[in-house]
């Protein structure tokens, strides 16, 4: 095998973020603590804690509000309002935005680019009295208002369908003050997956301990059909639970056209209930499909203050380490274009699902080489092969068709 | 009559190699007829490498990917999707039958779902018979 040919590019030592809230702040706040110099790009006039938190007192909370307070006398965070995103250009370690401030047109450089905009929560009417959410439920009980016999919390359903990744980070909240303030309420809580970060994983035993149930597996519940107004949930474990909800809680829902417009300009791509494709919060945080470029979606659209903040210290410190270095390099498995071939069709313009191909200024397609990720789309394509992609050469795979063909039994 | 058969895998190494490895550690034996070439993505999957493990006289081959809208390189396997059935069509022209080529949706942790592809494949080899291109027996 050729041993790969690295381009190394210099990191600009300085990070962009945008956002307008509480993530916002803790990532501008931890990526300055590091040294490195911030542009804080406000969507509006100033930092203001998105009204979404229903949780009033919650570890760090306090601690964030004051540090939106102080952000402007930070010497390394450098304050842009009301901005508008025309466009991003560059690769990791090297961004460009330019940007609308107040009708001036301005532009930043960065190494780093962190998307942080914690999205509004959308205030719907529910006709059904017997279905409130995870909000208003918290006003209910902060109210000491009557709680029902039979709660049901539904884990990634809100008023526009199912939404599989919110966390249940705040059903846990909400069922454990249930059950303090009346054990003999019955407590279900449906939940794909629990996800209980950090110290949470404590209040999650304890929800647990003081009885309350979950039922965890693909969400399947009907209604009963010889009994209206009773449940029939299927657990995978246990089998058939049947139960009469008095009250059922449901997610809220979030403004997501702000966020995935935002996610959009970054050459960032959105599922349908506006989460950023990225990785797992746990292993990479806040990476997405983009190199250089992260996001604070806090834990998927949370509603406790303090998991977007631990995520958001968690995104500084990934965006940290980038910034720390002094190159980056690339090129180990990128496709490159051959000239002479090249018939400029633009199909690995078209396909390329990360931006990489461009024409040069003779009308031939050119990789760059900081961008392509190597998957090789564009090299099965090309009508005139002219693309051919290191380490994965067609000859080498071609080779292994024959050796693998060749070979007795294995 | 017991033939060797040879069956091909291109595996992407984000979810399908994955998905072996755990079938590997569920200690699940598959076939040693099945052989596995890893790809960097299923996008990367030309027709004519599907084309030229026919020729060189596969038995059956497959194109294993991530799940469909997870894929690692957003829509690789959207794409792997498209060309499969391209050759598809090319086989059942041939009279080699489309069967012949699968394309499966894999996560890394779907050991058993990887064993059950690969015997489909098996399966369905045992019912078409070898590969008339079959130069190596």
């Amino acid at each position: 095998m050729i041993p790969p040919v690295l381009v190394r590019t210099d990191v600009v030592r300085r990070a962009i973020v945008l956002g307008n809230g509480l993530s916002a702040a803790t990532v501008s706040f931890d990526i300055a603590a590091q040294g490195f110099d911030v542009d804080l790009l406000l969507i509006g006039e100033e930092l203001v804690e998105p009204a979404i938190y229903a949780f009033q007192d919650e570890p760090g909370r306090q601690d964030t509000i004051t540090k939106m307070a102080i952000i402007h006398s930070s010497a390394h965070i450098r304050l842009h309002r009301h901005c508008e995103i025309l466009t991003v250009r560059g690769h990791a370690g090297d961004f460009e935005i330019s940007f609308n401030e107040g009708g001036r047109s301005r532009c930043v450089k960065g190494g780093a680019i962190v998307l942080a905009h914690e999205p509004d929560l959308v205030e719907e009417e529910t006709s059904e009295a017997s279905v409130v959410t995870n909000n208003s439920l918290r006003g209910i009980i902060d109210a000491n208002g009557t709680i029902p016999n039979v709660v049901v919390f539904i884990e990634g359903s809100n008023g526009k369908g199912s939404c599989p990744f919110q966390s249940a980070t705040a059903s846990i909240e909400n069922a454990l003050a249930i059950k303090k303030r009346r054990p003999e309420t019955q407590v279900y809580v449906l939940a794909r997956d629990v996800d209980a970060p950090g110290t949470f994983e404590r209040t999650y035993q304890m929800a647990q301990r003081k009885g309350v149930v979950f039922v965890r597996g693909d969400l399947s519940y009907r209604l009963s059909l010889d009994d209206p107004g009773s449940l029939i949930i299927n657990d995978p474990v246990i089998g058939e639970i049947r139960v009469r909800p008095d009250l059922i809680v449901r997610e809220a829902t979030f403004d997501i056209q702000s966020n995935s417009h935002l996610a959009r300009k970054l050459g960032l791509r959105s599922s349908d209930n506006g989460m950023v494709q990225g990785f797992s919060t746990r292993l990479h945080a806040g990476e997405t499909k983009r190199e250089g470029v992260f996001v604070c979606q806090g834990l998927n659209a949370s509603l406790l203050a303090s998991d977007n903040i631990s995520e958001a210290c968690a995104v500084a410190s990934s965006v940290s380490e980038l910034l720390s270095r002094s190159f980056l390099e690339h090129g180990a498995e990128v496709a490159i274009v051959d000239k002479e071939k090249c018939s400029a069709c633009l199909a690995c313009v078209r396909i390329c699902p990360y931006d990489a191909p461009l024409l040069d200024e003779k009308g031939k397609a050119e990789i760059q080489v900081a961008i392509c990720q190597g998957c090789g789309m564009c090299v099965s394509l090309c009508p005139s092969k002219a693309i051919d992609q290191k380490r994965w050469t067609d000859a080498r795979l071609s080779a292994e068709i024959i050796i693998v063909s060749k070979g007795e039994g294995g | 009559m017991s033939q060797i058969k040879r069956v091909i895998g291109y595996c992407c190494e984000h979810g399908a190699i994955g998905a072996a490895e755990s079938a590997g550690v569920e200690r699940r034996q598959f076939s040693p007829e099945v052989l596995i070439i890893p790809v960097p993505c299923v996008g990367r999957v030309d027709v004519l490498h599907l084309l030229q493990a026919f020729r060189e006289g596969a038995d059956a081959v497959f194109v294993a990917g991530c799940l469909e809208k997870n894929c690692h390189h957003l829509y690789g396997n959207i794409e792997a999707r498209k060309r499969v059935d391209q050759v598809k069509r090319i086989l059942d022209s041939l009279g080699l039958s489309g069967d012949r080529l699968e394309l499966f949706n894999l996560a890394s942790n779907q050991g058993r779902e990887f064993k059950v592809s690969v015997d489909v494949m098996l399966e369905r080899v045992e019912r078409l018979g070898p590969n008339p291109l079959g130069v190596h027996r």
